[in-house]
Formats: structure tokens, C-alpha cells, sequence
């Protein structure tokens, strides 16, 4: 234990953990301002645990390099580096140092960056992914349970409040679904869009669980 | 920059906020957003793609409509 104790103090695991936690926390904010309209789901996604995970192991790599310069092995260097690491390997400053038999740290430096803008882009296409993913199938759902009438009711209320705020006015959207030469299919997967986007995912949720708890009930008189 | 904003129109300008400011979307999806039709956003979503503005990614379920960095960078300015 002791020794185990003296191994890890002299690694500064301690102060990578720091950097870590840091970073993560940046890539959860980051992950939330970018899908604002649903941070919950998106955080649950693949992608963001990769991408939470890649924000923390690339600053630990960061504040390996900066240690290495002879950089004091503080707290407050592993919270700065856990938030500026990015910065950091964008800059072409003499930070990073070169790999044994590679170029310049410049060079370095470049690469680190190039790799992980890749790889945060990577990962935003699979939140992306995941999270259309899961529209469509809700979308599905609410076509079978849903009947025209009772989502172009839901449909108006929910742009009821809306204002406009270019050329089409929200409020006869409904209408203007209704009235186009669509066929009664298409009409109402544009009144699920209508919800779903204007509305909410949960407030479509709501609407299917009330439309099966209205079946299983009419189900159970009749039988 | 400015050239490519005289050059868009009040609907394809819509189309574009809308990507911005919720992200990615199927095309159905863009023409709730903007109270269209999906008939009235198809020309000028051609035009948007033809611009190198707005382009398309397959995935499992269909295709998502993304803005490309030339058109991020047209609804910021």
C-alpha cells in the first residue's frame, strides 16, 4: 500500500486526475452549449463519453509535455492546463516537446492539434447520428399511435405562441399543412416535425404513452 | 462575404439560421422549422447545396442537413 502510495505520488497521479476532471468538465460544458436543445440526451450518446474522454486524456498527455519542460508539478499547473490545454497545442510556442527522432515541436504541436479536431469532429457526427437516430424512431411511434385530427390539435396549440418571425406566420402552419395536396401520411409526419421541433421530444412522448394508456383502456372494456 | 449574402434570398436565409440554431436536421424537419412546405424549401436548399453553403450526410435513417463552415461562417456575419 505504502509503496503503491509513493508510486503515485511521484507520478503526480494525483495532479493527472486534476487535469482530467478539468478537462472533462470543459468537453460535459462544451457537449451541452452545443446541443442546447437537448443536453441531456446528447451527453448520454457514444460520442460524448469518447469525446469526454478524448478532452481528458489529450490535456494528461499536455501536462505530461509540460512537466517534462521542467514546469512545476502544481495543482494550480494541472487546473490550467486541464482548461487551457487546447490552446496549448494550437499555439506554436516552444511548449510541447519533440518526440526522440522527430522533427520540430512545432510540428508536434501541429499534429496533436490536427488529430484532435478530427477526432472532436468525429465525435459531434456521432452525437449528431444518435441523436437523429432517436428522433426517427420516435417519429415512427407517434405515425402509428397518433391520428391526424389529434396532432394537428396539438400542433396548433403548440405554435399558438409562437411569433412570427419571418415571412410565414407559425399560427397557420397547421392550416397550411392541412390544406396542401399532401397525402394524410405526409400530412402528419410534417404535425409530429411540428411538435416534436416547436414542441418538445418529451411533450411527443407524453402524447403516445396517453394514446397507449387509451387503447389498453379501451381494450380492457371490451374485453 | 458579401457578395454571397447579396446573393441569398429572405427563404434561403431562413433555411440557414434554422441550421445554426438548432443543428442538424432532415429536410423534412428544416421545413417545419421554417413553416414551409417541404415543396417550397426544395429549390432553394439545391441552391444553398450548389453554393457550398448547406450538404448532405447519409446515415442510417436518411440524410441530415448540415451547414458547412462557408455557411456557418454567412450566418454569423
Amino acid at each position: 500500500m505504502t509503496t503503491l502510495l509513493t508510486w503515485l505520488a511521484g507520478h503526480h497521479v494525483g495532479l493527472y486526475l486534476a487535469t482530467a476532471l478539468v478537462a472533462a468538465l470543459w468537453a460535459v460544458s462544451e457537449i451541452v452549449s452545443t446541443f442546447a436543445a437537448q443536453p441531456v440526451r446528447a451527453l448520454r450518446t457514444s460520442g460524448a463519453l469518447l469525446l469526454v474522454g478524448l478532452n481528458a486524456a489529450f490535456a494528461c498527455l499536455v501536462l505530461g509535455a509540460a512537466l517534462a519542460t521542467g514546469l512545476a508539478p502544481s495543482l494550480w499547473t494541472a487546473v490550467g492546463v486541464g482548461l487551457a490545454w487546447q490552446m496549448l497545442i494550437r499555439t506554436r510556442i516552444n511548449f510541447i516537446q519533440p518526440l526522440p527522432g522527430e522533427g520540430s515541436s512545432e510540428a508536434v504541436g501541429f499534429r496533436l492539434d490536427e488529430m484532435y479536431t478530427r477526432l472532436q469532429a468525429f465525435c459531434r457526427r456521432q452525437i449528431d447520428r444518435t441523436l437523429v437516430s432517436e428522433r426517427v424512431r420516435l417519429i415512427e411511434q407517434a405515425l402509428t399511435m397518433l391520428d391526424l385530427e389529434e396532432l394537428a390539435r396539438r400542433a396548433h396549440l403548440v405554435l399558438a405562441a409562437l411569433l412570427a418571425t419571418g415571412p410565414a406566420d407559425p399560427r397557420n402552419y397547421v392550416q397550411k399543412i392541412l390544406n396542401s395536396e399532401m397525402d394524410e401520411e405526409s400530412k402528419e409526419l410534417l404535425l409530429v416535425l411540428t411538435i416534436l421541433d416547436h414542441g418538445s421530444p418529451a411533450l411527443l412522448r407524453d402524447m403516445i404513452r396517453e394514446a397507449e394508456r387509451g387503447k389498453k383502456d379501451a381494450k380492457e372494456k371490451t374485453s | 462575404m458579401k457578395l454571397f449574402n447579396a446573393q441569398i434570398d429572405e427563404t434561403q436565409r431562413q433555411l440557414l439560421q434554422a441550421l445554426w440554431e438548432k443543428g442538424p436536421a432532415m429536410p423534412l424537419e428544416l421545413a417545419v422549422r421554417t413553416f414551409m412546405l417541404p415543396d417550397e424549401i426544395q429549390q432553394p436548399l439545391q441552391e444553398l447545396e450548389k453554393a457550398g453553403l448547406v450538404e448532405r450526410h447519409a446515415f442510417k435513417g436518411g440524410e441530415m442537413l448540415v451547414l458547412t463552415k462557408l455557411g456557418q461562417e454567412i450566418v454569423r456575419s
